[in-house]
């Protein structure tokens, strides 16, 4: 699914420099479930944005379903992450406009997908997230949990290849983050390949291989079986 | 997709009612404005296009130059028509003359039932007028209906004016107690936008049993009293034909017996359709209006839109920190910059097109306030022009680019990973951009004010100019050629035994108004030759006392020198320029020679010189004047179009009831109508007038529309600052600090504006007075009236933004910091 080869990604400004990932090297096969773990600036979300397409290593290689992408234009990079990349963010970010079928069925419009199409699928995925009760409330009316599992929802309609998570449970309680966590687990069980980026040792026992980073590199990767609860 | 984009449209619109009010409103205004404006001025542009053939009809003007003067004239003479149609038989179809006997009004009397009304639209014209001229005629058939003399057509509301429900055909009307006319013909009422203005039209061949008596009337290449228009072929070359027509000078009036040797005549063909607006001579029918005004209107239009335009986009900007979290989403699930793009575009169309249906709600409310401003009967109609919703799109679609296209990429182009972490744009970003766009909105507001203020001092300096004559208390009556001129003695005599009636003259043109003509009046010795003339004014006794001139040497006319009508002439300060003296007592006694058209040269001598006065508008400026003393009947007859009667300061109805009663048993043909010298003279500045009104109006709407957005953008710096005012709070700042604060970046921002717009209103005040001789002191005004808009525009400004800076620092402190 992913594989980078020395993937180096620096910001400049006009006074500093700033190395946020340095010579990293990651295989991530189709099925995985791995967490990203790492003190704060380590370089953990750059990585992330970089195996979501939303942004491009300085230098280094980049293979995103066997295609080498670092070349590519940004138009190109949205097309292919159009229905095979989900997002799950610390914050939601749910529009706020939008009410729960609406936000869900967003990433479906930008494929072009008929009305009753996208009906049907936004419905059967309310529907396993246990949120189609609340298809026409507005996201200030749902609790934190409720709008990270519309979070989820939207981003697992256009049945994404790969679902990358952003400290999904960071905003919430423990209870509410369990839930999630099992969510994301069940996904990865059928099928779908999770990349989640978090602080907490207790989420990341829920994946299968963790990667920590450290100063933008890889220091530790292991199958750790071990973490599982 | 596009019911997702109107559904989040909709919903922002909603959520952030306050903005889309402004917003909408703003614009809404601004188009308002814009329509009506437009509306206004494709109104003035299509003048005289009505006629079916208006691209083939000219009419013929001429100019005439000698060394010290050039007159521009609308009017030709009686010959020209029939000769250009004898001459040119291919290229000139039909030429159509029309001839007011050069008479303001003119009586008509219905015999049978005594009405009758003095007409100022009243024309002798050819018998081909239908064939040129696209008005119908309900009655009467148009091949003869002005064939025969004294024929008269006549306007459907003019004949139930005289006739009420009966049938007028066949009918007679007198006219001026010479003629009676027979109605041989009914036309539709003449349409508003032509510069023609037609109540009445009697057949041309009238003039010859009119003239009867002097059977040459019509020969004079000297006299040019006709307007004449001609109807050319279609593949006729309009300018090749004038070149051709100027030919006609040499042949025709250069030879002329009597043509004075250095004066030369230029002829043009005027396109009937471009009188209105550029044609700007003497002796015109009606005032014209100018292309310069419609020009600045448009301009004000554009102005108006441009600055509601930078309020949307302003507000869009400012607001898109709240929309970033949108963009970065729909960036991250695959949308393209360009779907973006469309999508905010699309957004600001649908804005535009709620603005635009406001904005015509608008016009229609305030349509017959503008009209009443402007004298005209427009109207705004979707349907009925095929026009006007095409136009409307076109006009929205503008508006939604102009405004939309800025904030479309600004938004587009948010970077995902930055929105999303919540970091990254900072409310700083596009601030330098708003401010350009608030000075440049200020900017235009400032030009505006100061353009109306100083349309209106030159207005109110022209107005209260001294004359050097007394308009006030002045009572004109309208005597040439009535009952009146042949009693005018015992008229007068009768009418001073009123003690309210100070004094009365005859007089050949209005004072203060109207073209003053030239005649051969030549000082002696210095070339003196027939060839030269100078302006002249016929007058009867008592001139000067009734327009209280001013006398610097010698006399006024007087009874006491019986032979001053042969003898005597008063002459104007300006004029001892053209004499050997130094002084104007030594003016007194020089000689000048009149030569009449036939027979010997007339010696006259100078027994008074008058102080400049201003004889003609204040759009002309003063030249050298000769005042001719007339008296008796015949020269009466001759030269008095007015009588002028002064009455003392007070309640002016008993005299005028006075004169009236006499004028009744004088004259029993000729209505009574008077008017006073004061307001006929404010009438040569309408135009101006209306420009005046229009401006201020549309400079005050301006202003309110960028204080509009002044204010959505104040509360937005005011609600992006929460966090800094909360700090500075819990640190000790009181509330004027943070008003202070707030408010500053503002006012400096229309202080630059104003600084911008100075030298602009500047330069353009200079070009606009330059078409008045006389201007107000520009040097002790500008300045106070530089520094008076920008105070004013300051002060609303500071109310303005004031309003949400206190609002935001009156907040407890705790409060704002933990809302950000």
């Amino acid at each position: 699914m992913i594989e980078t080869r020395d993937l180096n990604k620096i910001y400049r400004t006009e006074e500093v420099e700033t190395t946020a990932l340095n010579g990293v090297n990651i295989t991530i096969n189709d099925g995985e479930f791995v967490a990203v773990m790492g003190p704060s600036g380590c370089g953990k979300s750059t990585l992330l944005n970089i195996m979501g397409l939303l942004d491009s290593p300085t230098s280094g290689e980049y293979y995103f379903m066997g295609n080498e992408i670092s070349g590519y234009t940004e138009k190109q990079r949205a097309q292919l992450r159009k229905g095979n990349i989900g997002f799950i963010f610390q914050s939601f970010n749910l529009i706020d406009e939008l009410t729960v079928f609406e936000n869900v069925e967003l990433p479906l419009l930008y494929l072009g997908l008929d009305t009753a199409v996208r009906t049907s699928k936004v419905e059967q995925t309310l529907d396993r997230m246990g949120m189609i009760h609340r298809r026409n409330h507005f996201p200030q009316q749902l609790s934190g949990g409720q709008q990270q599992r519309v979070a989820i929802a939207r981003a697992v309609v256009a049945d994404a290849k790969l679902i990358l998570a952003d400290e999904p449970t960071g905003n919430l309680d423990s209870d509410h983050g369990d839930e999630v966590m099992k969510l994301l687990t069940e996904l990865n069980k059928s099928g779908t390949t999770i990349v989640m980026v978090t602080h907490s040792p207790h989420d990341a026992k829920y994946a299968g291989r963790l990667i920590n980073l450290f100063d933008g590199k890889v220091v530790t990767e292991g199958q750790e079986e071990a973490f599982h609860v | 997709m596009l019911k997702n984009y109107i559904k989040i449209a909709i919903r922002n619109l909603l959520k952030k009612k306050g903005y889309s009010l402004i917003n909408i409103t703003g614009l809404a205004i601004g188009l308002a404005t814009c329509i009506l404006i437009i509306t206004y001025v494709l109104n003035e542009r299509s003048y005289d296009s009505f006629h079916d053939k208006s691209d083939r009809i000219y009419r013929i003007v001429q100019t005439t130059e000698s060394a010290d003067r050039n007159e521009k004239q609308a009017t030709t003479p009686f010959e020209l028509s029939p000769v250009i149609e004898e001459e040119f038989p291919g290229s000139v179809l039909t030429s159509v003359r029309f001839f007011d006997m050069q008479l303001e009004s003119h009586t008509f009397v219905n015999r049978e039932d005594g009405i009758s009304f003095r007409e100022e639209n009243f024309y002798f014209t050819d018998s081909t007028f239908f064939d040129m001229f696209s008005v119908d005629l309900i009655q009467g058939d148009p091949k003869t209906a002005l064939r025969d003399p004294l024929s008269l057509v006549l306007t459907k509301d003019l004949a139930t004016k005289y006739f009420g429900n009966e049938n007028p055909i066949g009918k007679a009307l007198n006219y001026r107690g010479i003629r009676n006319m027979t109605v041989t013909g009914v036309m539709e009422n003449w349409p508003e936008t032509s510069h023609m203005k037609i109540d009445l039209l009697a057949s041309f061949s009238s003039l010859d049993d009119i003239y009867a008596s002097s059977p040459d009337y019509n020969s004079s290449w000297l006299w040019n009293p006709i307007w004449t228009y001609v109807l050319i072929n279609e593949n006729t070359n309009p300018a090749q034909l004038e070149t051709q027509v100027q030919g006609l000078a040499e042949k025709y009036y250069y030879a002329y017996s009597g043509w004075p040797e250095d004066e030369s005549v230029k002829l043009e063909l005027q396109p009937i359709t471009d009188i209105h607006l550029h044609s700007n001579r003497d002796q015109e029918m009606q005032v014209n209006s100018s292309a310069i005004y419609t020009n600045i209107l448009l301009a004000v239009a554009g102005f108006i839109l441009i600055i509601a335009c930078i309020n949307f986009m302003n507000l869009s900007t400012a607001r898109s920190l709240e929309r970033r979290r949108e963009v970065g989403l729909r960036k991250v699930m695959g949308g393209y910059k360009e779907q973006l793009i469309y999508q905010f575009l699309g957004e600001s169309f649908f804005v535009s097109l709620i603005a635009i249906i406001l904005g015509c709600i608008l016009v229609v409310l305030s349509l017959p306030f503008f009209n009443e401003l402007t004298g005209k009967t427009l109207t705004f109609d979707l349907f009925t022009n095929a026009y006007t919703l095409p136009a409307l799109l076109a006009l929205t679609l503008f508006v939604a680019f102009f405004s939309g296209s800025y904030p479309a990429f600004f938004l587009s182009s948010f970077n995902p990973v930055q929105v999303l972490k919540g970091s990254g744009i900072s409310s700083r970003s596009g601030v330098l951009f708003r401010k350009i766009l608030v000075t440049f909105q200020f900017s235009l507001s400032v030009l505006l004010l100061i353009g109306t203020a100083v349309i209106f001092l030159q207005l109110k300096f022209i107005q209260e100019k001294d004359l050097g004559f007394d308009k006030n208390n002045v009572l004109l009556l309208p005597t040439k050629q009535n009952l009146i001129s042949w009693e005018y003695d015992s008229f007068k005599q009768q009418s001073l035994s009123h003690s309210q009636i100070q004094n009365i003259t005859g007089i050949g043109k209005i004072p203060g108004s109207e073209v003053q003509e030239y005649y051969r009046y030549v000082p002696a010795g210095t070339g003196d030759s027939e060839d030269n003339t100078n302006l002249a004014l016929h007058v009867t006794h008592d001139f000067v006392e009734t327009f209280d001139l001013n006398i610097l040497a010698g006399r006024s006319f007087s009874r006491e020198f019986p032979s001053d009508p042969e003898q005597s002439i008063l002459i104007n300060e300006s004029m001892l320029t053209k004499l050997d003296v130094t002084s104007a007592e030594e003016a007194i006694g020089s000689t000048f020679y009149f030569y009449p058209p036939v027979g010997e040269r007339e010696r006259f001598n100078v027994v008074g010189v008058i102080d400049d006065f201003n004889y003609s508008s204040l759009k002309k400026e003063i030249e050298p004047l000769v005042i001719k003393l007339v008296e008796g009947t015949q020269e009466i007859l001759g030269y008095v179009v007015h009588t002028a009667v002064e009455i003392s300061p007070g309640d002016p109805s008993a005299a005028i009831q006075h004169i009236e009663s006499i004028w009744k048993e004088l004259n029993p043909i000729d209505p009574f109508e008077y008017r006073f010298l004061d307001e006929r003279l404010d009438e040569i500045y309408e135009s101006e007038q209306k420009i005046s009104s229009l401006a201020t109006v549309f400079a005050l709407l301006s202003i309110v529309i960028a204080c509009l957005g002044l204010l959505g953008l104040s509360s937005y710096s005011a609600h992006l600052k929460q966090k800094e005012i909360g700090i500075r709070k819990s640190l000790g700042a009181s509330v004027t600090d943070i008003v202070r604060l707030l408010s500053k970046e503002f006012l400096i921002l229309v202080i630059l504006a104003n600084l911008i717009a100075w030298p602009l209103s500047y330069f353009g005040t200079l070009k606009w007075l330059e078409n008045f001789p006389y201007r107000f002191d520009m040097a002790t005004y500008l300045p106070v009236i530089f520094i008076a808009t920008g105070a004013i525009i300051l002060f609303i400004a500071m109310v303005t933004v004031s309003y949400h800076s206190i609002k935001s620092a009156m907040i407890n402190p705790v409060q704002a910091i933990r809302n950000e």
